[in-house]
């Protein structure tokens, strides 16, 4: 059962994730772009929370929370230096399924390994820190949250919209 | 099978970032392709954390990924400032202009 469950987290999280990365060529709006990236940061530390290691998910969080701020700064005040039809589609969409395909059909035929028990996988995280992961947690949310919102309200920006 | 679904999912994530990079020509823009990139790359390397015996020794691996992260970061950062002030747009062809 909790295999099954790991596994559509899994495939929720790698949809959204490559969904979101397209987004970001494809959106007209630097806005649009940076909440693209900012969907790819945070299903990626869902990707590393799959895999049992949620130190690192949080992580990877935190670390974005920087990141994705600075992008939004950036993004929003050269608002009005990019209004140029920025990326060339097509020729994108073809030439990432070429690159990606040929190392995933490679990868596919494989015989996998199982998930081992290693350093952050075993009861040293969930011992120490394990019981306050959900505090931890909402704390990344609540700090990405706020800096966005605050950027966006800031400059009176909707998604998709203009001012 | 989970690691190589992994793996595959890491490489196509991958793709997307490197064409970005190749396929678009606004700077923010490719700045989010190379991160979108690293991220595959940090899900891989924990990917291949997790499904080894060892363990310990990705941690300085996934440390330098994020610390390449934040310093191209602060690399745009400059070099947008750079723009800026110069009077330029976000089109990465405007950047011969840099020369002057």
């Amino acid at each position: 059962m909790v295999p099954m469950l790991l596994y559509i987290a899994f495939l929720v999280s790698a949809v959204v994730a490559i969904c979101s990365a397209l987004l970001i060529f494809r959106a007209r709006a630097m806005v649009d772009a940076m909440v693209g990236f900012l969907i790819v940061a945070v299903a990626s530390a869902a990707m590393l929370a799959v895999l049992g290691l949620p130190l690192l998910a949080l992580l990877q969080l935190f670390i974005m929370v920087g990141g994705v701020s600075t992008y939004l700064f950036v993004g929003v005040s050269s608002e009005n230096l990019s209004r140029f039809k920025h990326t060339h589609f097509p020729a994108f969409v073809v030439l990432a399924i070429a690159i990606a395909a040929v190392p995933i059909y490679k990868v596919l035929t494989l015989g996998g390994p199982s998930v081992q028990t290693n350093t952050l996988t075993s009861g040293a995280i969930v011992a120490s820190i394990g019981s306050n992961i959900a505090l931890f947690y909402l704390l990344a949310i609540l700090l990405f949250g706020i800096g966005i919102a605050s950027i966006m309200m800031m400059k009176g920006l909707k998604p998709g919209g203009r001012r | 099978m989970m690691f190589a679904i992994f793996l595959a999912f890491g490489f196509a994530l991958f793709g997307v970032g490197i064409v970005g990079v190749a396929a678009s020509r606004h700077f923010i823009i490719m700045m989010l392709a190379i991160e979108v990139a690293l991220s595959a790359a940090i899900v891989v390397a924990a990917a291949g954390y997790a499904y080894s015996a060892a363990g310990g020794d990705v941690l300085g691996l996934l440390f330098t990924l994020w610390a390449v992260a934040s310093a191209e970061i602060m690399g745009m950062v400059a070099i947008y400032r750079y723009m800026q002030a110069n009077g330029m747009s976000m089109d990465v062809r405007e950047l011969t202009k840099l020369r002057d």
